[in-house]
């Protein structure tokens, strides 16, 4: 909490200025010495602070371009029904490397059998 | 030996005799048996992949058909758990080739029912329908009995 100045008696006030008062008065050669040790730092940031900027964008874009091009597969989330195997059937037909998480028979690779797994999978109705 | 075989081919007979008499309707119409199809009415859109979920509390599965146009004539993958049950889940999708697109039978269900057993009460529900592309679709299902040979 701040209490105004007005506030004190004005004896405190006398005593509180001269115990804070500086023996020596600040000069404008300082505050030329000052900013002149700062400025040069503050500089070197920014062709850093650019360059960071430019790398993030080019990756950013890079990113982009390989998930937009035709010949990169499209995202795809598990759903557990039959968008699984038709997903991975899909895949398979177009000669496209399925990844190894879909091995649902474990038996190593995945191949038809992993589709056929996946679509039992999904219209199961025993527990 | 010979004792033993007789004992088989009675056993045998008697177990044919009683799957008879529970798969057959009865003569005083305690059980029918009912066939529903399936339909997608796709519009415009070519059906890719669908899964169907079907229930029927009262009456049992007895037969699962396929559909009738190129990419869905075989059976929909289904458990065979779910025979001799009142809910079944049917899917099946089609890679490759010309997807059919308008207003597809894609299954033929079959079921016994029991006496006073309502066929309305058979009720099916699209848990999933996706294009070739494998992009979601919302078509309209409908549940109908089988009213003779057409597509």
């Amino acid at each position: 909490m701040t209490i105004p100045d007005d506030h004190l008696p004005p004896r405190l006030q006398d005593a509180l200025r001269q115990a804070y008062r500086t023996n020596e008065p600040f000069s404008a050669d300082r505050d030329a010495v000052v900013l002149a040790a700062f400025r040069p730092a503050r500089r070197r940031w920014i062709p850093l602070s650019a360059a960071a900027g430019i790398a993030l964008l080019l990756t950013g874009g890079l990113l982009f371009h390989l998930a937009s091009s035709p010949g990169a597969a499209p995202a795809y989330a598990r759903t557990g029904d039959i968008r699984d195997a038709f997903y991975v059937a899909r895949e398979l037909a177009a000669g496209q490397q399925v990844a190894g998480d879909w091995d649902a028979n474990h038996d190593g690779r995945v191949d038809d059998g992993d589709v056929r797994q996946l679509a039992m999978l999904a219209v199961r109705v025993s527990p | 030996m010979r004792i033993l075989r007789w004992v088989m081919v009675v056993l045998l007979l008697t177990t044919l005799v009683r799957a008879a008499d529970q798969a057959a309707p009865a003569a005083d119409g305690r059980t029918t048996f009912l066939a529903t199809d399936l339909f997608l009415d796709m519009g415009g859109a070519s059906l890719g992949a669908y899964q169907v979920e079907v229930n029927a509390p009262h009456s049992l599965l007895v037969g699962v058909e396929g559909g009738a146009l190129a990419g869905f004539r075989e059976a929909p993958i289904y458990d065979p758990a779910a025979l001799s049950h009142g809910r079944v889940i049917v899917a099946a999708f089609h890679v490759g080739g010309a997807s059919p697109q308008g207003r597809i039978r894609v299954a033929r269900l079959h079921w016994q029912l029991p006496a006073g057993v309502d066929p309305a009460e058979i009720t099916a529900r699209l848990v999933v329908a996706t294009d070739a592309a494998g992009n979601m679709l919302q078509p309209t299902l409908r549940v109908a009995p089988f009213a003779g040979d057409r597509p």
